[in-house]
């Protein structure tokens, strides 16, 4: 039995997780169990070009990753096999609905989190001001700090051409002014968002992050993706970043400058709060949850059935949380214990709820011209609100090829 | 009853014939079969296959489904603004970095041949770059060019010049791609172009000196045609390498910033895979092939010279 994964840490700590998900394994099933580590981007162009070969059993991705896989006819539904689950109602609603497609189910969730505003508390204190709601005031607030504190940039996204989190960023603020870019009509695909709306999220999260007169971000890191992204917001760089729970553990490693100070920071400095949102805009953000999916061709499925109900049983999610508590700090399930235990991160919770997975369309299409548009606005080559309506134009004639 | 002996037939020579056949000949096919089997599994097929998806429109989660639609992927690129852009940088990325690697390689092979102190040393070191995994040389060149903390940014602060993440700006991130290739190549060739000159016999260059040639003219007319053999097959095979590149610069700036250093590979890469665009993709590479052959034909046409 073959399983795939990029999620167990794969550092020098005691491997929690992973040895807990084994016993279990062996304790319900009885095939050999061998694992594979891959990046995410190698596992999905390894799955999609090799799945037929009945290799992986079982696949652990991202959820963009699940759409193509159903679209490629490579996973199998897990609808008949989770009823035996003792633990399958408590599953989180919004977390167990990504993993389905037209009324089937095809894959269990084991993390999930949404993303969020996080903010420098000590920063907004010394200014007196309070974590913004809305784009305006986030900008402003932005300057002000530009202007009044030394030694730290407002704030910073990614812009880096192909950058998977700049595209999570951008679908981001897009969920605060739609439920889906994309929903159903018939057969096909409609295009869920205007043209003004397209040119009004380049305009607050490009343009003039990076292309007006006083930009928010630093123009020397125009063109830069995560490896400045979070490490520059650990290092104290920037006093706002858009992400996720996995930051709450991240005080070592090559990226970082000094442990004891990036401690303090996220103990004591570090505020949560929802992503502020634009004119006619709402709270909003990219769900991210991961599935662990069943190969469609796998000649051992009752084996890689074993192997999902016990990666995704609470017993073994619970360990998940010990050895990488940012996967659990807003779990998907009500039988396991949240990591949070800094109130400051609390807000993680609620903005976990206003969190909208992505539809079901093959997404690879629709960011290959966003990413094209988004520089040509980070640049200062295009104006914004133009760019939106291109945008608009492509996404419009991509509804059905999706 | 008679017998008859079969070495005063007059089959017997074919007999023979066909029986060292057997034991010389196809022992020989037999050997080499496995070799073959193996090569058309893994080079003969998969070309063919690239060559047969150029000519249909399939998408790489429904590669089954297969539509034939005779050139108009080629026609497509005509009009494809980035295909031209990449097919250009790639061309531009694959003249400068060669011609550059091999001015280089030609100085620092002189520097090495003479027998300088620390020159052993030197040689040895010199082939790290050349050596180091190409996801390495990309962490170190985004390391040196950070803003803030990049030893590359933090020189020119000290000179009170501009600093900023270098892969980011358009009309910099390109030069940056080829002063990596550069810095990766440039040992390899100075080690194989001085290998030839190391195979030169000392005698021609006393016999020069007598009849009066400086330095300049030994270089011209005793070290330049004798690896000149080697500075073909080393520019040739750095043509292909070059051209074919995709990790420098996939993982170093992904083909931005604005499509700056986008080349034909990272292009075939992003269309094939994150647009499903796999028979679009497909021609492209088949358009590199013939440009690649054509290459290849020049390294086959010198190596039997050899």
């Amino acid at each position: 039995m073959l399983f795939w994964e990029y999620t167990f840490p794969n550092d020098d700590s005691p491997p929690i997780w992973k040895d807990t998900f084994k016993e279990n394994y062996n304790a319900r099933g009885d095939a050999p169990l061998t694992i594979g580590r891959f990046s995410y981007e190698d596992l999905r162009q390894k799955f999609l070009t090799g799945a037929r070969t009945g290799d992986p059993d079982v696949i652990e991705g991202v959820l963009a990753h699940l759409t193509e896989y159903i679209k490629a006819g490579h996973l199998e539904p897990l609808d008949d096999r989770v009823e035996e689950l003792d633990y399958f109602d408590g599953f989180v609603d919004s977390a167990l609905d990504a993993m389905r497609y037209q009324g089937k189910l095809y894959g269990l969730p084991y993390t999930g989190n949404g993303r969020a505003l996080i903010y420098r508390m000590d920063v907004l204190e010394e200014l007196g001001q309070e974590p913004p709601e809305t784009a305006q005031e986030f900008q402003e607030i932005g300057r002000l700090i530009n202007k009044e504190v030394d030694g730290i940039q407002a704030y910073h996204n990614c812009t880096k051409d192909g950058s998977v989190r700049a595209f999570q960023e951008w679908m981001s603020h897009v969920y605060q002014h739609t439920d889906q870019l994309y929903v159903p009509e018939g057969d096909a695909w409609a295009l869920n968002i205007d043209a003004d709306t397209l040119g009004q999220i380049f305009d607050n999260w490009y343009y003039q992050v990076w292309a007006a007169d006083e930009p928010l971000g630093n123009p020397d890191q125009l063109g830069t993706g995560w490896q400045v992204n979070d490490p520059g917001y650990l290092n104290g760089q920037f006093a706002f970043i858009e992400c996720g729970t996995w930051l709450r553990g991240w005080t070592t490693g090559t990226n970082i400058n000094d442990t004891d100070a990036t401690a303090t920071l996220l103990n004591e400095n570090t505020g949560v709060g929802h992503l502020p949102y634009g004119d006619g805009g709402s709270k909003g953000t990219f769900l991210e949850v991961k599935p662990i999916m069943m190969n469609s061709h796998s000649d051992q499925k009752d084996a890689a059935w074993d192997a999902i109900a016990t990666f995704a049983s609470p017993d073994t999610m619970n360990a998940m949380g010990e050895d990488s508590p940012g996967n659990a700090m807003t779990p998907v399930h009500d039988e396991v214990e949240s990591t949070i235990d800094n109130e400051n991160w609390e807000p993680f919770v609620d903005v976990f709820k206003t969190g909208r997975a992505l539809a079901k369309v093959g997404w690879g299409p629709v960011r290959e011209p966003f990413y094209r548009l988004m520089q040509e606005v980070s640049y200062g080559k295009t104006d914004p609100y133009k760019a939106g309506t291109k945008l608009h134009e492509e996404l419009t004639a991509l509804e059905s090829e999706l | 009853m008679a017998t008859q002996d079969i070495s005063s037939s007059p089959l017997s020579p074919y007999v023979a014939e066909f029986k060292r056949f057997v034991s010389d000949t196809w022992l020989g096919y037999a050997m080499v079969l496995p070799a073959v089997i193996m090569l058309g599994a893994i080079i003969v097929y998969p070309t063919l296959r690239g060559i047969q998806l150029a000519f249909f429109e399939v998408s790489l989660l429904n590669p089954e489904q297969m539509t034939f639609v005779g050139l108009s992927n080629f026609g497509q690129m005509l009009s494809d603004a980035t295909f031209k852009s990449a097919l250009w940088h790639t061309v531009l990325l694959t003249a400068v970095a060669v011609s550059l690697q091999y001015l280089l390689g030609l100085g620092l092979a002189l520097a090495l041949k003479e027998k300088v102190p620390g020159a052993g040393f030197f040689r040895s070191a010199s082939m790290i770059t050349w050596v180091l995994p190409g996801i390495v040389m990309v962490i170190i060149f985004r390391f040196l060019v950070q803003p803030d903390f990049g030893p590359a940014n933090i020189v020119l602060a000290k000179l009170g010049l501009e600093t900023t993440y270098w892969f980011g700006r358009p009309g910099v991130a390109f030069p940056l791609i080829v002063v990596m290739h550069v810095w990766r190549n440039v040992p390899f060739y100075a080690i194989a172009l001085m290998a030839a000159m190391k195979s030169i016999p000392e005698t021609q260059y006393e016999a020069a000196r007598l009849d009066g040639a400086g330095p300049l003219q030994a270089f011209r007319y005793i070290t330049l045609p004798q690896i000149s053999y080697v500075s073909m097959i080393m520019i040739v095979l750095h043509v292909i390498f070059t051209f074919n590149n995709f990790d420098i610069v996939y993982l170093s700036t992904g083909g931005g910033p604005l499509g700056n250093t986008e080349v034909m590979s990272t292009y075939i890469y992003k269309q094939a895979f994150e647009q499903y665009a796999l028979g679009y993709g497909a021609s492209m590479a088949l358009v590199m092939l013939i440009i690649m052959m054509a290459f290849t034909v020049v390294y086959v046409r010198l190596e039997a010279r050899d």
